[in-house]
């Protein structure tokens, strides 16, 4: 009885549609850089003599026309999954492509083509169309504001699963050698590693250091206290790998890939963090104007400290006219510096970097040079009367 | 209405149960394995492969001439012995990997 409660509530749960549609956009964007990988191995199936794995014999066999066939449906539906043109009919064939890549033959596996799959299945299912993309523009301006929850739940459960079976498939006493990471490491490029560097020691705690970011991140994303960490952690691993590890267009495209599929994990509901600027200053008008810009997710609300009245949010205005402010859905109210790292951890383009400047030492100078400018800034416009 | 709930709730639960099963599965294979995101967690060694001729003479075979991709996760074997036994040169084909080495008679 509780079973069936609890997946009524699953099934019924509801997410911001532009978080989903974001998603989107930054799956599709790792299924094209994919493409563009798979463009050179691919053909190669095709090549006479080259050896064939199938998994299951009655699979056609990959000649020319049917890989030249993939790798254009490949392409071309996943520019149209991106710019959202008839979303779900796009994200049913480019998930049916991929699949087909990946199962004409075992020499095809990669684990990001297989992930890929699931992702853009998934999201094809919690019709991602629904806002930011040509779909919903010509529906109606904007697009809706909510799609059905439960698909992206189980793309972030597959996430964690991701982490979590890659750091319990190193637990062997292979990998905890350090003999792995140092076999995997670049000899070649400006990143390479100097072979006196492969000792025992600094490849063991590569190696410890890599279990412990994968289990991390498959926990740490699910919390509210440990996420911004998890960000930051998943950030270094991914940047670690793809610039020291060997087989870098593969990891790029799985660290891009990974990236797009962290934000699916910010708690951004549409439209309920409110950010409370002072309206009487340019400069302070030009910094709104970039979050509005860059605010892709519609998590944030807009209110000027002309209207803070009428808001009824906990902000007074002699607060609103110091410096900018930001309100959470629970009254959880920043200034300052502070609310500017709230804002960039809800902006697609810093919302994995941005825990950062939480530390001590950047908090610190954030908020003295926070200070400083707000101290210095011009305001030609108009300043509020206190009656406002 | 529910009809399309009990098919959402059933897709949830059977893609729990596969994401779950089958990496758990591919715990208790050789790694690295499809399927089970073992990445990077083996050192994925290719076969060395030989075929032998009807004088029992050794030709080692380029395997990057004849892949696609070389993939550690691949079960190579079978596939190979049938494409180079195909060749009616050759008596037999020798596969050596991490060590253990497999020679099968193309007869």
């Amino acid at each position: 009885m509780r079973l069936r409660e609890e997946m009524n509530r699953l099934l019924d749960a509801r997410m911001n549609a532009r978080q989903v549609a974001v998603t989107r956009i930054g799956v599709a964007l790792a299924v094209l850089l994919g493409w563009a990988s798979s463009a050179e191995t691919l053909p190669r199936l095709a090549e006479p003599g080259v050896l064939h794995v199938p998994y299951v014999g009655w699979f056609p066999d990959p000649d020319a026309p049917l890989v030249a066939l993939l790798l254009g449906v490949w392409g071309i539906a996943a520019l149209l999954f991106m710019v959202g043109w008839r979303t779900r009919v796009a994200g049913a064939v480019l998930a049916a492509t991929l699949a087909s890549v990946l199962f004409i033959d075992q020499q095809m596996y990669n684990n990001y083509l297989y992930l890929m799959v699931l992702s853009v299945g998934l999201l094809t299912i919690a019709d991602s169309g629904a806002a930011l993309s040509l779909d919903a523009r010509g529906r109606h301006r904007g697009g809706q504001e909510t799609v059905a929850a439960w698909p992206i739940l189980l793309l972030c459960v597959q996430v964690s699963i991701v982490y979590g079976f890659a750091a319990l498939a190193k637990l062997n006493p292979d990998f905890l050698s350090g003999s792995v990471v140092a076999s995997y490491l670049r000899r070649d490029g400006p990143l390479a590693v100097p072979d006196a560097w492969r000792a025992l020691e600094p490849m063991l705690v590569l190696s410890v250091l890599a279990i412990c970011s994968e289990a991390f991140l498959a926990v740490a994303l699910w919390s509210r206290r440990w996420r911004p960490a998890g960000l930051v952690v998943g950030l270094a691993l991914h940047i670690g790998i793809t610039g020291w590890l060997v087989s870098t267009n593969s990891l790029f495209v799985f660290s891009v890939l990974m990236f797009a599929l962290f934000i699916p994990f910010l708690e951004a509901p549409m439209g309920r963090r409110a950010i409370v600027w002072d309206d009487g200053c340019g400069f302070c008008a030009s910094w709104v104007r970039w979050f509005r810009r860059l605010d892709w997710l519609g998590a944030l609300r807009f209110v000027p400290r002309s209207a803070l009245a009428a808001s009824g949010l906990p902000v007074s205005e002699a607060a609103a006219a110091e410096a900018l402010q930001l309100v959470s859905p629970s009254g959880r109210v920043r200034s300052g510096f502070a609310a500017v790292v709230g804002v960039a951890e809800l902006l697609p383009i810093s919302f994995l970097w941005a825990p950062l400047l939480r530390l001590p030492p950047l908090a610190a100078v954030g908020e003295r040079v926070y200070r400083r400018v707000a101290a210095r800034r011009t305001c030609p416009l108009p300043a509020m009367s206190p009656a406002g | 209405m529910p009809e399309r709930r009990s098919v959402a709730a059933a897709f949830v639960a059977a893609f729990l149960v596969v994401a779950l099963a089958v990496p758990v599965i591919g715990l208790f294979r050789d790694r690295p394995a499809s399927f089970s995101w073992h990445m990077y967690s083996a050192m994925g060694s290719l076969p060395d492969v030989w075929v032998v001729d009807h004088s029992g003479r050794d030709w080692p075979v380029n395997l990057d001439a004849v892949l696609a991709s070389r993939r550690a996760e691949v079960d190579y074997g079978p596939s190979l012995f049938e494409r180079l036994c195909a060749d009616e040169h050759v008596a037999s084909v020798r596969i050596s990997t991490s060590g253990e080495e497999v020679v099968r008679s193309c007869d």
